[in-house]
């Protein structure tokens, strides 16, 4: 029986292959796109859950008094003494980073070095492949395939030397005892090369003391007996407030907080001075659902049009069978199988489309690193088993249990005319244009929001410019001669923090208000380098020795919160509570970071190379490579020993653009899927009701109906009911793209009508298309072969 | 074997109430062959329906082999049309993408007869039917008669003991429709009880009872000649 079922939907099926094949493609795709939502949510929600002590281990943030935000960093002896004071508490351990040089006596560069305790490895979960950890002895270090693999190759890491700190004068050789692998990319510490604690410095290059309150560290964790003593340890831990308070008090603490581990990757984002990592984007999970889930409707939608249409001439086939024996059961079983054959065979275009994406689709972002695998992945079988059924349903359903209950002696005297151009098949039409529209204002908004990025006026100039990082004064009078040495270089500047390497914020005080705002030391000429325009008053005067220490300016945001109701200019800040400057311009705002980051209040001051943390170079487009390189030989010549660490300004900017073209790039490939698939379900409808009306068509011509009557004729209720779509999937389109680029970046193009004009256009023309053939063959058709048909 | 009291079959149009079939009385004894003859729209197609079991009727009694019929379920009424019935169409109705062997063999499917059986069985019909050559072949590529032969073989496949026929020779040329009458009166012989609905006195002549239907009433019924079971199966 099940052979002869075979046979039927196989034979039944390959009538209609093209039919069938888009529609397997599309299901397919939208399969592969909702095991890529669902994976990217398993991702992120078991974010850090791979330790096996995790439950136990909370992360220590210090809420700050003056603005109340939670904090990364926590002082230093809080550990030891939580530790050796707090009941509830088993143990404690710090967890602390620098970027700092390192190198293997021929390649070096920055790294960033984790100081941390031996254990570190019982806490957590992160496998040791060779070697040993002696992080007791200061002179050993343990490092990451990726790190081992950048200094030593193929040859075996374990008994090499690594120097951390070549460019200072405590540079320290440690021996690598042992070889560690790579963080998972869902983990929030991330490292690459770990060390004793002993080997921390500060910024001023002091050996670190962890019984300085003063001294914040950058992650602090508690290992708790009892996971529901969080609340309980965290009032404890109020203790030590005063003695903190006290020793630190220009960084005075309101309360400590616990995050369990489990779960604080999803708060790092609320979190400032944050040095662990974050779960993903909430876009990038929910963006990806809502996809997943619209495309699967789309393709649902026309998977029940196509077996609607179909089994419309499958009526002929089910009174058969009813008449010679086949029970109604019998009936729902054969079509149900059929629908979930089809669906298997989709879930397979799915799964092999999902395994060749996912390598590019982890490409794409950082942040994401997804693998489909089934073998004790039981909450992944049952999602796809869930999937398979609901797509199995939605497809055979309505077939199955509305068609199999037609009476045959109907069937047969041609009673039943079922040809799916129903209201029910409209409205699936209308909203599969909707999708299809959401997608394509989706995809445009994105494009001009690429074009901004690119071409917009961002505040300065950023066509020619280039920078590289210098440690000290002496190395940027050297490498400020070199530049200039160069006949192609037009103008050099130095900068303490340069655009892009974010700046730091610090209080301001003025008008007996404290604000916190972005502090940007700038050398000579920097805002004419970088083309920072001035609004009002005047720019720094390089001749007057008192600029640098009088003078300050402000950027457009700062005047805009803070001085609406005056002029900003002479007005006096105070920079760290005891530096009096007087404002004297106001400049243009400028993108200070990237497009995520938001336009924040800004003052420049004036600094002196001493302060120095970039040197910033001029030239042509075309020159920039030409002038790295002669700059890159001239560093290898005088500071072998240090990283040439260099910048093109664009670079800054590129993790924006990159993200907008990755978003771009996805929602055009929606929104071409959704349009095929809809057009294909425009096509068969359209091409169903000339069929069923091709008598009543050709009689209108023979009685003289311009061919213009007869395609409105065939397709004008189609027709309103996809600009019906249009118009809704439109609007809800623009209110998407809108959140979505509001949830991804600060600064952005912002979403006019323009997109859902041009997204409409799209669809009507393709619309258009799609119909006029069924349309042409109903003009053209010679009548007499239509009328002896009957 | 048939017996039908004061059978009805009334449909609704509006405010008013259509009588198809009206008051109709009638026994058909097995082994009978029946020709149903009549204007159209005269109900003749409703009643061969409702004896088949595709319809329901709105009132009346319906008897098949002593079981009160009207008053049995859906799914025993489906079993003794299973068991008992086999149809043939005007139409043909073939099962467009299955070929003349598979065609055959499905009713056999619905009746789970084992694999080997089938094989045979089906073998068989085919032989006798003269179709073995076509059993391969799907039913576009065949005539209207060969499709027609393969609807009839599909019809007794299973030995029904009553076969229904509405109009089987309606779309085929007269040397085809001879055949097929032929085959009728061989199947008869054999002992099935068949009722046909047909215009054609011709094929009326096969028959050995002749009734007429007019405004869904019953206004002739002949005895033409004596029916297979009266005189006997060969």
């Amino acid at each position: 029986m099940l052979q002869n079922y075979f046979k039927v939907a196989y034979r039944h099926f390959w009538k209609h292959k093209v039919h069938l094949l888009i529609n397997v493609l599309g299901l397919g795709i939208a399969l592969a796109s909702c095991v890529i939502a669902y994976l990217s949510w398993k991702f992120d929600h078991d974010f850090d859950h791979f330790h096996t002590r995790g439950e136990q281990i909370f992360r220590v943030v210090s809420i700050k008094k003056d603005n109340l935000q939670a904090f990364g960093v926590c002082p230093a002896p809080l550990a030891a003494a939580a530790k050796a004071e707090v009941s509830g508490v088993q143990d404690a351990l710090i967890l602390e980073f620098r970027n700092a040089v390192i190198s293997n006596g021929k390649d070096t560069d920055r790294e960033r070095i984790s100081f941390t305790e031996n254990a570190f490895f019982e806490w957590f979960d992160f496998p040791l492949l060779s070697g040993q950890i002696r992080l007791d002895d200061a002179a050993t270090a343990v490092i990451s395939e990726a790190l081992a693999i950048k200094y030593f190759g193929t040859s075996d890491p374990v008994g090499q030397i690594l120097t951390i700190y070549p460019d200072q004068p405590f540079q320290k050789q440690l021996l690598i005892t042992g070889l560690l692998k790579d963080t998972p990319v869902n983990s929030s510490i991330q490292y690459e090369l770990l060390t004793s604690v002993e080997n921390m410095y500060n910024r001023d290059n002091a050996q670190v003391n962890l019984k300085d309150w003063t001294y914040l560290t950058d992650a602090t964790f508690l290992m708790l007996k009892n996971p529901e003593d969080q609340e309980r340890v965290s009032r404890y831990l109020e203790a030590y407030l005063p003695v903190q308070n006290q020793m630190h008090s220009d960084w005075q603490i309101e309360k400590f907080a616990l995050q369990p581990l489990n779960t604080m990757a999803h708060h790092a984002d609320d979190l400032r001075w944050n040095a662990l990592g974050q779960s993903l984007p909430p876009s990038m999970v929910w963006g990806m659902t809502l996809m997943g889930i619209l495309l699967l409707l789309t393709a649902s939608l026309n998977f029940t049009n196509m077996s609607i249409s179909l089994s419309g001439r499958r009526l002929k086939e089910i009174g058969v069978r009813k008449v010679i024996g086949g029970s109604r059961k019998q009936l729902i079983w054969q079509l149900l199988m059929e629908g979930l054959l089809i669906s298997l065979i989709a879930l397979g275009v799915g799964l092999l489309f999902t395994d060749w994406l996912l390598p590019r689709y982890n490409q794409m972002w950082t942040f994401v690193d997804l693998h489909l695998v089934f073998t004790q992945n039981l909450p992944l079988v049952a999602f796809l088993i869930a999937v398979l059924l609901t797509t199995t349903f939605i497809a055979a359903a309505y077939p199955a249990f509305y068609i199999s209950g037609f009476n045959p002696t109907g069937i047969f005297r041609g009673k039943v005319k079922f040809a799916g151009a129903n209201l029910f098949s409209k409205i699936l039409l209308g909203a599969q244009v909707g999708i299809s529209t959401i997608a394509l204002v989706a995809g445009f908004a994105f494009t001009r929001n690429a074009e901004f990025q690119k071409n917009a006026d961002i505040g300065f100039q950023r066509e020619g410019i280039q920078a590289i990082r210098i440690p000290d004064e002496q190395t940027f009078r050297v490498m400020e001669a070199n530049a200039r040495q160069h006949p192609q270089v037009q103008a050099v500047a130095g900068v303490r923090f340069h655009i892009g390497d974010s700046a730091p914020r610090i209080e301001v005080k003025f008008k007996d208000k404290k604000q916190e705002v972005e502090f940007m030391p700038v050398g000579e000429n920097y805002l004419e380098v970088m083309d920072i325009q001035l609004l009002s008053g005047r720019s720094f005067d390089y001749q007057l020795s008192t600029d640098f220490t009088e003078s300050i300016l402000i950027n457009e945001k700062f005047a805009d919160l803070y001085f609406q109701d005056g002029d900003p200019l002479g007005q006096q800040l105070t920079l760290f509570d005891t530096l009096r400057y007087n404002v004297v311009g106001v400049v243009k705002n400028f993108i200070q970071d990237n497009f995520h980051d938001p336009i924040r209040p800004l003052v420049l001051t004036l600094t002196k190379p001493d302060r120095f943390g970039y040197l910033v170079i001029k030239t042509q487009s075309a020159d920039m490579l030409e002038v790295r390189d002669h700059l890159s030989v001239a560093w290898k010549k005088d500071f072998a020993q240090m990283p040439f660490e260099h910048y093109f300004q664009d670079d800054f900017l590129a993790s924006s653009l990159k993200t907008n073209t990755n978003i771009q790039y996805i929602f055009s490939v929606f929104a071409l899927i959704a349009l095929l698939l809809s057009m294909t379900g425009l096509n068969s409808l359209v091409s169903l009701n000339l069929l069923k009306r091709l008598k009543e068509v050709t009689i209108r011509r023979i009685l003289g109906a311009r061919p213009s009557q007869i395609a409105y004729l065939l397709s004008a209720h189609f027709l309103i009911v996809a600009f019906i779509g249009l118009a809704v999937g439109g609007l809800i389109g623009l209110k998407l793209s809108e959140m979505l680029l509001n949830s991804i970046y600060q600064v952005h193009v912002g979403v006019t009508y323009f997109s859902l004009l041009v997204a409409g256009i799209v669809v009507v023309i393709v619309a258009f298309l799609t119909i006029s053939r069924s349309i042409v063959q109903a003009i053209t058709a010679n009548p007499s072969d239509a009328l002896n048909n009957d | 074997m048939i017996k039908l009291i004061d059978l009805e079959k009334s449909v609704r149009t509006g405010l008013n109430r259509a009588w198809i079939l009206n008051q109709v009385n009638l026994e058909i004894k097995a082994g009978e062959f029946v020709t149903i003859m009549g204007p159209s729209g005269a109900g003749k197609t409703t009643l061969l329906n409702i004896i088949g079991m595709l319809e329901s009727p709105t009132g009346g009694e319906y008897h098949f082999l002593d079981e009160p019929v009207h008053r049995l379920n859906e799914r025993k009424r489906h079993d003794i049309h299973k068991q008992y019935m086999g149809f043939v169409f005007q139409a043909y109705h073939l099962i467009d993408d299955l070929t003349v062997y598979e065609n055959i063999e499905t009713p056999l499917l619905y009746r789970n007869v084992k694999g080997k059986d089938r094989k045979s069985i089906v073998a068989d019909i085919l032989d006798r039917f003269s179709i073995v050559a076509k059993k391969d072949l799907f039913p576009d590529q065949l005539s209207g008669g060969q499709q027609q032969l393969v609807g009839v073989a599909r019809a007794v496949i299973h030995k029904p003991r009553l076969l229904l026929a509405d109009e089987p020779t309606g779309n085929l040329h007269s040397k085809q429709g001879e055949e097929i009458m032929e085959l009728f009166r061989e199947l008869n012989e054999e002992g099935v009880t068949i009722i046909q609905v047909t215009h054609s006195e011709k094929n009326a002549e096969y028959g050995s009872r002749i009734i007429e239907i007019v405004d869904g009433n019953i206004r002739t019924d002949e005895q033409v000649r004596k029916s297979a079971s009266v005189y006997g199966t060969k």
